[in-house]
């Protein structure tokens, strides 16, 4: 009886391995497995390690004298296994990927960092070299203010020396002048002097229709002024002479004017100087009561009164002995 | 003895009939196979891995004439194993098509490098 079961088993074995006998040995799968998977592939591929995981249960789960099943079995556990290989080095790629987008990031942010770095140091050197411009220009503003400034002083001295040398010249000049107008005021008080000696030496009588006649010229009068002048007071002893040299005889005296002026001015002029003679011979010692005091005023000129000259010699006191030729 | 052997042979047939009828039409791991094809043809594994691909075709198309010739249970393990094969084809695919954006970004990095930081690393 043991013979026909023996028969039959093997019959049934026979049939069912149909598929082509493989060596694959399922001690050989797993020791791949270990070897290739660590914990952390696995946890890079769970789904792949877990499909790897089943392949090999079922391997196991899988009678040993089902060699067709096993040997099935085992070639899809490595076709796991490669799939498992290739999902790994997918998600080592991945993370290589992302690490390769972060390095991207961080280079675009470098050169971000860098390009606004140079813009930076660009400003700065832009910045500086406005400074630096600035300060030349300052520097140079400066100089040029100094230099203007030692220009004006130098101007100024120069305007100084030849304001003093001005002031000098100008100074010496006025002193000149002054020397020159002391000088001709000297010549001409001289010659004024001169000119009065002259005429008070040369005052003598001329006989007329009216009678005796003596002038004083205006040389005895300050210009405008009423009053003798005081050198010429003791200086009409010759007058005095004049009048005594006809005793009991009435002196009339006259003044004269030029036309300068208003009429009544001159007549008072005119007034004012007769008796300024009349008080000056009295003060002499003549006979007061002799002689009487007219002022004509610029009525009777005995020249022209167009010149200088001419209106010298109309400006006078005639001291007259009337009726005595 | 013949005569028991005769017998034996007859029942052990039926047996082998019996074990090889009894794996119903794998419509299942058809179906699977199938699908796991169309994605590893989606991730252009006919390219990227071409060899586990071609395999995968090939042997969907022998289980299919083992499904024709009602060797239910040869053709299961032939549309395991083509699932197993497309899987493997498209984590290929998938991985190869990674490799090349990591290359490709590899060398856009070090262009990069050349152009914005001079060739300085970080």
């Amino acid at each position: 009886m043991r013979g026909p079961v023996i028969s039959i088993l093997a019959l049934v074995l026979t049939a069912c391995t149909s598929a082509p006998k493989r060596d694959l040995d399922f001690e050989r799968l797993q020791g791949d497995w270990r070897s290739l998977s660590s914990e952390q592939s696995r946890e890079l591929a769970r789904l792949e390690a877990s499909r790897v995981e089943d392949a090999l249960s079922a391997i196991r789960t899988t009678p040993a004298n089902d060699r067709d099943q096993r040997a099935h079995l085992a070639d899809i556990a490595e076709l796991r296994i490669a799939q498992f290989n290739a999902a790994v080095a997918t998600a080592k790629d991945q993370q290589r990927l992302q690490a390769l987008e972060d390095e991207s990031k961080a280079i675009m942010l470098e050169a971000t960092r860098r390009d606004a770095e140079l813009s930076r140091l660009e400003a700065e050197k832009l910045r500086l070299q406005s400074l630096a411009r600035a300060e030349e220009a300052e520097r140079m503003r400066a100089e040029v203010d100094a230099e203007r400034l030692r220009s004006l002083e130098m101007g100024q001295q120069v305007d100084l020396a030849r304001e003093e040398a001005d002031s000098a010249r100008r100074l010496a000049d006025s002193r000149r002048r002054e020397a020159e107008l002391a000088r001709m005021e000297a010549e001409l008080a001289n010659e004024q002097t001169r000119s009065l000696q002259l005429q008070i030496a040369q005052v003598r009588s001329s006989a007329t229709e009216r009678g005796q006649v003596l002038t004083l010229g205006d040389v005895f009068f300050a210009s405008g002024q009423s009053s003798l002048k005081a050198e010429v007071r003791d200086k009409l002893k010759p007058v005095l002479d004049f009048i005594n040299r006809y005793p009991g005889q009435l002196v009339l005296i006259e003044g004269h004017t030029d036309d300068r002026g208003s009429d009544a001015a001159n007549q008072r002029l005119s007034e004012a100087r007769a008796a300024s003679v009349r008080d000056a011979l009295v003060a002499l010692g003549a006979d007061a009561g002799r002689l009487n005091v007219k002022g004509l005023g610029e009525a009777q000129p005995v020249t022209g009164n167009d010149s200088a000259a001419g209106r010298a010699r109309n400006r006078r006191v005639d001291v007259v002995i009337e009726g005595v030729r | 003895m013949f005569e028991v052997a005769k017998r034996s042979l007859l029942f052990g047939s039926i047996l082998v009939l019996n074990a090889c009828a009894s794996t119903p039409v794998p419509q299942l791991e058809l179906d699977r196979a199938v699908a796991a094809i169309a994605t590893a043809e989606r991730a252009n594994a006919a390219d990227l891995a071409p060899v586990d691909f071609r395999i995968a075709g090939e042997d969907l198309s022998r289980a299919r004439i083992l499904l024709a010739e009602r060797e239910h249970l040869a053709a299961k393990r032939r549309l395991e194993l083509t699932a197993a094969r497309a899987e493997l084809a498209a984590s290929k695919a998938t991985s190869a098509r990674l490799r090349g954006e990591v290359q490709s970004k590899e060398a856009a990095i070090a262009k990069l490098r050349r152009e914005l930081l001079g060739g300085e690393s970080l």
